[in-house]
């Protein structure tokens, strides 16, 4: 793969009061690849993405997207450059049916007024698009969903709206079997459709089913970037845990 | 995929939400309860089913309509505001103030000002300082008041013929005041139905920090509820002082909230938000004036008058939540 990333993380350091969780990241995204992100508990792999979200801004280092120098200091900055998270929770409202789920925020009006049918339509396609056929009614309320639907759902968001580059942060944590194959086929589809797209897991039999590249960080370092085929879970275990560094002669690049 | 338009309807008047049964069944409960109450009042007064009286009831009702739909918007957001019975009296205060120096729009400008001013310090206070709307509001009840009774400190009665005219006119066989909480509700329902906003505030109701995180300006939208509120209760405090042809400070307004609350609470919008529609918060206030008219007419003393509604604010507050469970068991 030659495309140049699509998101580009320099140095980006993050504090809180006295701990250095990120102690100076790198990272980058590269369209139409799935790019894992794996590391231990409070390896600050949810402070990397905070911060990509635009919820917890980084204290210094430099974010670049599609080549522009950006600044991410709040979910709307991120939102506006096409960058779109899928939290673990999935932040839906019950409350709202499919459709307005997935336009919250950005709805489409025929005029000042909504405009419900083409909003309907556009979603149907997306989760046609996206071959999700599980779900009943689009005007069914989120809260009458499975897990898996609701994923379903909070994924085709995300793509709904021509996103660049879409980041999901364990998104097959509580779900059973058939489900997550149905997500991880989702995932991969994403990519294939030319998005930029991470995923963090502590899962590594979904990461080696669906990453192009695995990064790894441990306590606040970006130890590693590796590319799936040349290397074996195993191996990432052993740099999640710290138990390889990578003075160690890796197969990875140094980051 | 189905054609959208029939599922929402007209303004939202069928909502689809209420699609499973049971929750169908509850919402007939508010007209049948209305029904049941008129046919209760009509068999023991013969005041009662005249059209003067019933009249009398939507006229009285106007103001309250126009108070509860913000009202309704900003608790659906999650939001309370309990100071609204003492915006009502500084509105209509500074309205009448001026009014007496004959100057209608200036009077009519300085109650919206006021208004919009409380509502700002409510909502700056709540959404951008962070601090609890129960705790602000009820500083701001009792500040409020304090205000209203300081500038009417000399009586303020005896306006310009045409305010007067207004308050007490109709147009088209229908008085002025129901005119205007006519414009009001439909206004209500085209933002809660028709416009983002009112997607926006039901996702704030619901799940604030899902409403932060899909990039919409929460603190602004919760800003301007509050805003909204302090507008609405304003316009209602100029209509009654219109109305009464007097603004007395210390009474104007008093026991609004109480009355609001548990008109929007019975018209279904819960104290959690999330949900709600306008038209049946205006069935609340409607339910709840028939109830206060019914109890003049069958002389209820005041005091029992006051237990009464009080009762009916908790026994609301316990039919939402019967409601919420048989929807969770679903």
């Amino acid at each position: 793969m030659t495309t140049s990333p699509i998101l580009e993380v320099r140095q980006v350091t993050k504090s809180f009061g006295a701990v250095d969780v990120l102690k100076g990241i790198d990272f980058e995204v590269i369209p139409g690849t799935v790019t894992a992100l794996v590391g231990d508990n409070g390896a600050g792999k949810s402070t990397l993405i905070k911060g990509l979200a635009g919820i917890q801004p980084f204290d210094s280092g430099e974010v670049t997207f599609e080549g522009v120098k950006v600044n991410l200091n709040e979910p709307r900055d991120a939102a506006d450059l096409g960058i779109e998270v899928v939290y673990q929770d999935l932040a839906l409202c019950d409350n709202l049916d499919i459709v307005q789920n997935m336009f919250l925020g950005r709805e489409v009006k025929r005029g000042i007024p909504l405009d419900e049918a083409d909003m309907e339509s556009r979603a149907g396609e997306t989760l046609k698009s996206l071959s999700v056929r599980t779900v009943k009614s689009l005007r069914q309320k989120v809260s009458s969903l499975s897990g898996g639907q609701r994923q379903t759902v909070a994924i085709a968001r995300a793509v709904l709206w021509n996103n660049k580059v879409v980041i999901l942060d364990e998104p097959t944590a509580a779900l059973g079997v058939a489900q997550t194959e149905q997500v991880l086929n989702l995932v991969r589809r994403l990519g294939e459709q030319g998005l930029g797209v991470v995923i963090i897991s502590h899962n590594l039999q979904d990461v080696f089913e669906v990453a192009d590249y695995i990064y790894v960080l441990y306590l606040g370092t970006m130890v590693v970037r590796l590319k799936r085929e040349d290397t074996n879970p195993s191996e990432v275990v052993e740099y999640i845990t710290g138990g390889k560094t990578n003075n160690a002669g890796s197969n990875g690049d140094l980051v | 995929m189905n054609e959208p338009a029939t599922q929402t309807g007209a303004l939202g008047f069928f909502n689809r939400q209420g699609a499973d049964p049971i929750a169908r069944m509850l919402g007939l409960f508010l007209p049948l309860a209305t029904i049941l109450l008129m046919v209760l009042f009509a068999t023991q007064s013969d005041a009662f089913l005249t059209l003067a009286n019933l009249r009398g009831i939507t006229l009285q009702s106007a103001a309250t309509i126009v108070l509860a739909v913000p009202t309704a918007l900003l608790l659906m957001s999650a939001g309370i505001d309990l100071s609204i019975g003492s915006t009502v009296a500084v509105a209509g205060v500074m309205a009448g103030i001026f009014w007496q120096q004959d100057l209608i729009w200036a009077g009519l400008a300085a109650g919206l000002a006021a208004g919009l001013v409380i509502g700002l310090v409510n909502g700056s206070l709540v959404s951008l300082a962070g601090l609890n709307p129960i705790v602000v509001t009820l500083g701001t009840l009792a500040i409020g008041r304090g205000i209203a009774q300081v500038f009417a400190d000399n009586p303020i009665f005896d306006f310009p013929e045409p305010v007067v005219a207004f308050g007490a006119g109709s147009t088209l066989e229908i008085p002025n005041l129901v005119w205007v909480a006519i414009v009001v509700v439909v206004l209500g329902m085209i933002v809660l139905n028709r416009l983002p906003y009112g997607k926006h505030l039901i996702a704030v109701g619901v799940n604030e920090r899902a409403a932060y995180l899909a990039g919409l300006r929460v603190k602004m939208i919760k800003l301007s509820l509050y805003v909204a509120t302090g507008l609405g209760a304003a316009i209602a405090g100029i209509m009654l002082a219109a109305r009464f042809n007097s603004a007395p400070g210390g009474t104007l307004g008093v026991g609004t909230e109480l009355f609001v609350l548990t008109a929007v609470l019975l018209g279904g919008v819960p104290f959690t938000g999330g949900q709600g529609a306008i038209w049946r918060v205006v069935i609340g206030v409607l339910l709840l004036g028939i109830l206060r008219n019914g109890m003049v007419l069958l002389n209820f003393s005041s005091e029992s008058a006051q237990i009464v509604l009080g009762s009916v604010l908790i026994i609301a507050a316990a039919l939402e939540l019967v409601r919420q469970r048989l929807y969770r068991k679903q």
